[in-house]
Formats: structure tokens, C-alpha cells, sequence
């Protein structure tokens, strides 16, 4: 979410082409957090405007429940708070933070509801999954920990300081009553067990590292019923479609591609995933996580105040991921840079899984035209299998006559690679390809 | 060893054989012949030909239905022949599935392409941006949620290209209705046929000149809930009424 409020301060209707560069400090850093916490809250309220979706379900397509977004949101009538008292303040289309509101006419009681043009609509749980699963949160926790109670780092830039202070205000401190970020409770007290509750029951995988400050495995208590088939299921459709796109140009011979093999596992992932959000479930547990998850993301994104003022410049979120940790004594994943780079592309087609965009019609859009969905999904396909060491390549090269056992499969609800536990060989490591550059196997149409 | 021959006598009461008359019988087989041997020739002639006439006729008729058996073999031969040739160059499996799609297949899969590009424009991912901007307008372009215009506010296009077309999807209608854009910017209202008071626009793309479609429609005119609302002013169904 923070991502996007980012890009909607320079480009308020997203339609400008050329992206704008980044940013050496962010306008979301130089915004207070109260405002922020405030533009979450509208945000959430935004998310009914979601209506880009061609599915079946009008409205909110991606939150479960129709009535989920009204049921939490704060009344809009007979006054609409975020109009008055509740406004953020926020002024979207200024390059710098100013004071102002959301530059939008009020609308006629009962005409267009709620006061926004545009659909806010958020990352998927798996994303957060994935930057967290990069050790960002430990990291950077550790460094606001550091500022907080001593000196053992560089003298923070004011600029830092704001950014400090609202990490700290909007993450590692009780939320505001009564708002839609307050998650925990005496309930549920730990925020981080709360995270890996939601990764637990919706994608049935734990992060890679454990929980620090936290004895057994708490998240998975009580839970009923999780989706502890997504990973075994999400190999198999990754291979289906790697499959298909190397076989896209056969024009004689054997084909091996299944395309209703490719939409039965689509369908089956489309089921279990909605299953878990029937009546608005895990909903706000997602909108919660993703945009905790997209700020951290953000400060790895350039070279912000806090990695300038630490000596931590890098080209990559990877690479200053790894300068801080070894200022604050924490190494992150191994494959960190294949998660962030994997985090969007996946956040995407397990989104557009979910809504159940793929039929038999359209699976083959998968591997067979040219797309940007189908470059997003093999790349995809490249990232993971360098950063779980999954095989998903080499399947597609058995032996005429071969069986394929299913159990050759990984087992349910393996993490991400451990840094500390022994990775299993693996069979044919595909080399480092920069971004955007062509396939060496397959075909390359 | 020496074959015996056995001598056999005649039984009793077996006629007693006397000499032929060979003078009568030879005065009767002259007769005989001189009466009957012309005709008899005569009619053994004539019965030769029609003999052969009749093995001709046979003949030819059985050449020319074994030709006919041959040339009806011959067809079923080269019939069952080019059969088997149209089965052996038939293209393979996987290309027959990819070119199973008709029209509405291919218009979907381009649907998908262009939402999920739309998808990830409105979460900010680097690349051109898919979606355009449109509000819901009057005639004179006034905002209204029960215009019957759509007027585009913001695009990553300046001008709409020759051909381009609006292809609006509306609640309550069964099929897309087209309309096309105003050639004198993009600010000018463009009327869309079916979209009335009590309807909503649920979706809305711009096809190119060969009708494929390139962006999705966001924004204010979707925000709206003209077909929901008839039943919260009162419009209720008889038996929650009767409650």
C-alpha cells in the first residue's frame, strides 16, 4: 500500500507512462504517521471502488465477503468522517508532502460513494510472505531498535529521523483504537505470530527463520483447516506451465502440455484459497500485513536516508538488505534479492489464480502468446526454482517411458530455503539471468 | 497271378435273339436322313451363331462389369488412400487444441492480458501504463451517477487512434455495447448506448483498429449503484413487504 501511495503522490491517476524515477527520499517518509495511519484507514474504505475485475463477482473481488469492506469500515453516512475529522491530509499529485486533502469534489449524498477515483487494491498475502521471509522486518527492526536506546550507529539525518519515528509509531507500537490496523489484542498479543498465522492457514507454509522471542509454534494452535496443499498444488502448476512454454512452438511431434491439467490445478488452487476467505476471512489480516510488509519494502527500494546515513547504498533491496544486517549483526535469507524480485510477480498470478481468471480458454495465455503474463510467470518460474531449490525445470526432461510419482514432489508446506538447514541437491541450477533478458532454454518465441 | 474270367449265363426267360433286319433299317435311316439331315444342318448352323453371338454378348457384358467392378474398387481404393493421406498430414495434437479457439476464446485470453496489465498498473509495476481514467458524465458533462455519457479525465494517450473503439459492459445487459470515441479529444462526453439511469457500468475497454483490447476502464463512472438502489428507496419484494 505504501508503494503505491508513493507513486500516487507523483502520478495521481497512474496513466503517466514513463514511470518517475525514484525518489531519494521518499514522499511517503516525510509524511506523519498519524496521516498515514489515518490514509490507511481511507484506504481500506477505498478498497470497495475495486471494480477492474472481469469476474463474476462485482465489487470487492479479492477480500472474500461483499459486505466485508462496509462491516469494518467507519460509517460514511450521515457524515463522511474522511471529509472532516478523519481526512489524512494527504495531497495525491504533489511531488513534495503538503497539507491538503484528497483532491476530489464531494460527492452528491446518495450519487458516487466513496470519495475516490481510483481502486486501491492491495498485494496478496504471499507477498508479504516473501518480503518477510527476506529477514527486512528482523533488519530493520533491529536498526530503529538500535537508534532507539543508544548510539552504536551513525548519527540519523533528520530525514531518518522521520522515518524512524514513524516505523516505530505505525508497526512496533499498539494501534490506535478502534482502527482498522489493530489487529492484535490480549487475544493476540504478537504481531509476528499473527503474520505467520495468516501465511500459515491461506498458503499452508512458515517462514524460513524462527520467530524470535516466541517457544513452539503458536500460529499453527486452533487453526482447523489450512491450505497445507498450496505448495504441492503451486509446483505442479508452475511445471504444467513451464511445460507448455517450452513445448509452445511444437509443431511435430509429442506435446506434453496439459492444458486442462493447467486449469484443473488452477481451479483447485482458485478453491482452496477462497475457501479460507469466505465471509471476509483474513481480509484485513492481509491488508495489515501486505502494508506493513510494503514500507519495509520501500525503504530497501533506493537508497533512502536511513541506508545513506547507515553506509548501506546498494543496487539492489538485496544488497542493502545484506549491508544492514551486518551493521545491526543479522544476515538476511541467502535469496533474498530472488524473493523481493519474486514478490510482485507472484503476489500477481497467485491473485489473479485466486479470482479464477484462468478457464480453458485462457490457461494457454499462460505459456503461449506473448504476453506480459506469460514473461511475469516464467520469470517467475526462474526465481523460484533459484530460490527454493524446487525442481520445476527438470521434470520437463525425464526419460521417455518414465513414470512421475507424485511423492517425487516436495512435501506440503516446506519453507522457503533455511540458511541453516542443508539445502538437497540440486539437479540442474539454471545461471543468474539479469532482468529482462531472454530465456537460454526453452523456446523462445 | 492269371485273371480268371467267369462266364455268366443267360437267365431263364430272357428273349431269344433273332437277326436284325438290316434292309428296313437301312431304307428307314435313308429316309431318314434325306428328310431330316437339311434341316438338321441347317439348324445346327444356325444355332452356332447364336451361340457365339451369345458367348460375344456374355463376354462383353462381363468385361464390362468386371471394368465397372474395377473402376468402383479403384474409387474406393483412392477414396480410402486420400483418407489415410488427410489423417497423416493432419497437424499435431498440440496445434489443433491452440487453433480449437474460436473468436471468443481469443477475445478472453485478450481480455486476461490486458486486466492483469491493468492489475499491475493500479499496484504500481514498472511498465506502460494499461489503464485509462473515465467518470460518468450528462450531455453537457456535468458529474452524474445516471449519465448515460462517459467522459475519459486522464489516459497514457492523448488522442484516441482511428479505429479505437468503447466497449462497455452494463448491468442488466446481456451483451457488450459498443460505442465510438469522440474524434475531437478526450475530453468530450461519448454517448453509451443501453447505459440508462437505473444501470450500472461494470467494465469498460478500448479496442484497437483490429479489435483487440488495449485498455481498461477505472474510476468514478464504476463507483456507482443505480441498480441496487431502486429496492433501498422502498421497491421491496410482495412477501418482505407482507412482514
Amino acid at each position: 500500500m505504501f508503494r503505491t501511495l508513493e507513486r500516487l503522490l507523483y502520478d495521481p491517476n497512474l496513466t503517466n507512462p514513463p514511470p518517475p524515477p525514484p525518489p531519494a527520499n521518499p514522499g511517503v517518509f516525510q509524511i506523519h504517521p498519524y496521516q498515514l495511519s489515518q490514509w490507511l484507514e481511507e484506504a481500506w474504505t477505498f478498497t470497495a471502488n475495486v471494480t477492474l475485475p472481469h469476474t463474476a463477482i462485482h465489487g470487492q473481488p479479492y477480500v472474500g465477503g461483499q459486505e466485508i469492506i462496509s462491516t469494518l469500515q467507519l460509517p460514511t453516512q450521515p457524515d463522511n468522517p474522511f471529509l472532516e475529522f478523519l481526512r489524512s491530509g494527504i495531497h495525491v499529485g504533489s511531488v513534495a508532502w503538503s497539507p491538503g486533502f484528497w483532491n476530489q469534489p464531494e460527492p452528491a449524498p446518495g450519487e458516487v460513494t466513496p470519495p475516490a477515483t481510483l481502486p486501491l487494491p492491495w498485494d496478496h498475502l504471499i507477498y508479504a510472505y516473501m518480503i518477510e521471509s527476506t529477514g527486512a522486518l528482523e533488519i530493520l527492526s533491529e536498526v530503529v531498535r538500535r537508534y532507539a536506546v543508544g548510539e552504536t550507529l551513525e548519527t540519523p539525518s533528520f530525514a531518518t529521523q522521520g522515518w524512524l519515528r514513524s516505523t516505530e509509531e505505525l508497526f512496533f507500537r499498539e494501534p490506535p483504537l478502534f482502527h482498522i490496523v489493530g489487529l492484535t489484542s490480549r487475544l493476540r498479543p504478537d504481531m509476528s505470530v499473527a503474520r505467520r498465522n495468516a501465511y500459515w492457514r491461506l498458503i499452508g507454509m512458515d517462514l524460513p527463520h524462527p520467530a524470535m522471542g516466541v517457544s513452539g509454534q503458536p500460529w499453527k494452535q486452533d487453526t482447523g483447516v489450512a491450505n497445507l496443499r498450496f505448495h504441492e498444488l503451486w509446483l505442479d502448476l508452475l511445471r504444467g506451465v513451464w511445460t507448455g512454454y517450452e513445448n509452445a512452438t511444437n509443431f511435430s511431434g509429442a506435446n506434453p502440455t496439459d492444458p486442462n491439467y493447467i486449469y484443473e490445478i488452477c481451479r483447485y488452487l482458485r478453491d482452496m484459497l477462497q475457501m479460507r476467505r469466505l465471509g471476509g476471512n483474513l481480509a484485513r489480516d492481509e491488508f495489515v500485513h501486505v502494508s506493513t510488509m510494503s514500507w519495509f519494502h520501500l525503504t530497501l527500494l533506493s537508497d533512502t536516508p536511513v541506508v545513506v546515513d547507515l553506509r548501506s547504498q546498494g543496487t539492489d533491496a538485496a544488497d542493502r538488505l545484506f549491508k544492514l544486517g551486518q551493521r545491526v549483526g543479522i544476515s538476511p535469507a541467502p535469496h533474498a534479492r530472488e524473493l523481493f524480485e519474486m514478490a510482485d510477480l507472484v503476489s500477481d498470478f497467485v491473485r489473479f489464480v485466486e479470482l479464477g481468471y484462468f478457464t480453458p480458454a485462457t490457461v494457454p495465455t499462460l505459456y503461449q502468446n506473448p504476453t506480459q503474463l506469460r514473461t511475469d510467470v516464467i520469470r517467475l518460474i526462474d526465481l523460484w526454482e533459484m530460490a527454493t531449490g524446487d525442481s520445476i525445470k527438470a521434470d520437463a526432461v525425464r526419460l521417455s517411458g518414465q513414470t512421475q510419482p507424485r511423492a517425487q514432489h516436495a512435501p506440503p508446506a516446506r519453507s522457503l530455503a533455511v540458511p541453516s538447514a542443508p539445502r538437497p541437491p540440486h539437479p540442474a541450477r539454471p545461471p543468474r539471468v539479469p532482468a529482462g533478458a531472454g530465456h537460454t532454454n526453452g523456446s523462445t518465441p | 497271378m492269371t485273371p480268371v474270367t467267369k462266364r455268366t449265363r443267360a437267365a431263364d426267360g430272357d428273349v431269344p435273339r433273332r437277326p436284325p433286319d438290316f434292309e428296313v433299317l437301312q431304307e428307314f435311316a435313308g429316309a431318314f436322313a434325306e428328310r431330316l439331315l437339311p434341316g438338321l444342318l441347317d439348324g445346327v448352323s444356325r444355332s452356332t451363331a447364336e451361340i457365339l453371338e451369345t458367348v460375344r454378348l456374355e463376354g462383353e457384358a462381363s468385361r464390362a462389369a468386371a471394368r465397372a467392378d474395377a473402376r468402383e474398387q479403384s474409387r474406393k481404393l483412392v477414396e480410402s488412400v486420400r483418407d489415410r493421406q488427410e489423417e497423416v498430414f493432419a497437424p499435431a495434437p498440440g496445434i489443433e487444441v491452440v487453433e480449437a479457439f474460436d473468436a471468443g476464446d481469443r477475445l478472453a485470453q485478450a481480455e486476461l492480458a490486458v486486466t492483469y496489465m491493468a492489475w499491475r498498473t493500479l499496484l504500481c509495476r514498472p511498465g506502460a501504463a494499461s489503464i485509462f481514467v473515465v467518470e460518468r458524465v450528462t450531455e453537457q458533462g456535468k458529474l452524474s451517477a445516471e449519465g448515460s455519457y462517459v467522459l475519459i479525465s486522464s489516459a497514457p494517450f492523448t488522442r484516441t487512434h482511428a479505429g479505437w473503439t468503447l466497449v462497455a459492459s452494463i448491468s442488466g445487459v446481456a451483451s457488450p455495447v459498443h460505442a465510438s470515441p469522440s474524434e475531437k479529444g478526450l475530453r468530450v462526453p461519448v454517448y453509451i448506448p443501453d447505459l440508462t439511469a437505473d444501470r450500472d457500468l461494470t467494465r469498460l475497454e478500448i479496442w484497437d483498429q483490429e479489435g483487440r483490447p488495449r485498455f481498461v476502464g477505472v474510476g468514478q463512472a464504476f463507483q456507482t449503484n443505480n441498480q441496487a438502489r431502486p429496492r433501498e428507496r422502498g421497491h421491496l419484494p410482495e412477501r418482505i413487504k407482507e412482514r
